[in-house]
């Protein structure tokens, strides 16, 4: 059985019911999934979108639940994380992506440009997962290969499929297309 | 009780032409990669919008699409300070408590 998670935190839009009446419902049903909404969702944090974010990892929903509200969680008022079951085979109308597979599986061909890779040094992709701990990371340019002219410097290339493949993969995040229906909300833990 | 820490953002990040003035940035977890932006607008009306500091990006939006635009047109320089004063700012408040 595979489990899914949500964090919701206090005063923020899903905060007002309980998700396991409700179901869950994407901020806009009606557009259609394509690999651009996906990047825009999962790198831009684009809530408009016909995605609905879950993730396979309890902590990361709990560090969600508790620090993305519009105020702190209290006693009285506590963030939730529920726990999401979805049917296994796949109701219709329900699809369910995996972004870094999504991704990768549109960028199949590295003599394409540009693709999820960097032009960075090795640690780049901290600077990917953590920007504000590695602020110069972003500026230094990459090295120049000897004989290799032209050009003015600049700090090296990150795509958006980059940062989506590195978003989804820190936090454990997958995407789901379609209404989650109530009752596939099996749970909901307080989070104070 | 949880603590809540700030930066001001007023005097730091001018106002958009349409009258948003950004007030400060909140939080309540150190390591905690969200933020929340206070605002007030022309009529004194306050506002909140959560910014995912990884992602350098609000995830929230103003109904109003014009209004919107130039907010989230002003997300990186509120990042910006961000990243320099914050760090600084757990740092600091790290060494205070003895850690």
């Amino acid at each position: 059985m595979t489990y899914f998670y949500k964090g919701v935190g206090v005063g923020t839009f899903l905060h007002a019911t309980d998700l396991r009446t409700t179901g869950i419902a994407p901020a806009r049903p009606t557009l259609s999934f394509s690999l651009s909404a996906a990047m825009l969702h999962v790198s831009s944090g684009v809530v408009m979108s016909p995605c609905i974010s879950v993730t396979r990892s309890y902590a990361v929903a709990e560090d969600y639940a508790k620090y993305a509200g519009l105020t702190a969680p209290t006693l009285a008022k506590p963030a939730h994380v529920y726990v999401i079951e979805i049917p296994d085979p796949l109701p219709t109308g329900i699809a369910i992506h995996d972004p870094v597979e999504y991704v990768a599986s549109h960028n199949r061909n590295p003599l394409a440009s540009p693709s999820y890779h960097h032009n960075g040094d090795a640690k780049f992709l901290l600077a990917v997962v953590d920007p504000a701990s590695h602020l110069g990371r972003f500026t230094t340019p990459p090295a120049r290969p000897p004989g290799m002219a032209g050009g003015v410097p600049s700090g090296p290339v990150v795509t958006s499929e980059l940062h989506t493949m590195v978003n989804s993969l820190r936090d454990a995040e997958i995407l789901i297309v379609g209404i989650v229906h109530p009752a596939w909300v099996i749970q909901r833990f307080d989070i104070r | 009780m949880t603590a809540i820490k700030s930066i001001k953002l007023e005097g730091r990040i001018a106002a958009t032409p349409l009258g948003i003035n950004f007030l400060r940035a909140e939080w309540w977890g150190d390591l905690s990669r969200f933020v929340v932006i206070r605002y007030s607008e022309r009529d004194g009306i306050e506002g909140s919008l959560r910014m995912d500091i990884d992602k350098r990006a609000f995830i929230d939006h103003i109904a109003d699409p014009a209004k919107d635009e130039a907010v989230q047109s002003q997300a990186l320089p509120i990042w910006e300070i961000l990243a320099k004063l914050r760090n600084k700012h757990d740092w600091s408040s790290a060494r205070a408590q003895g850690l």
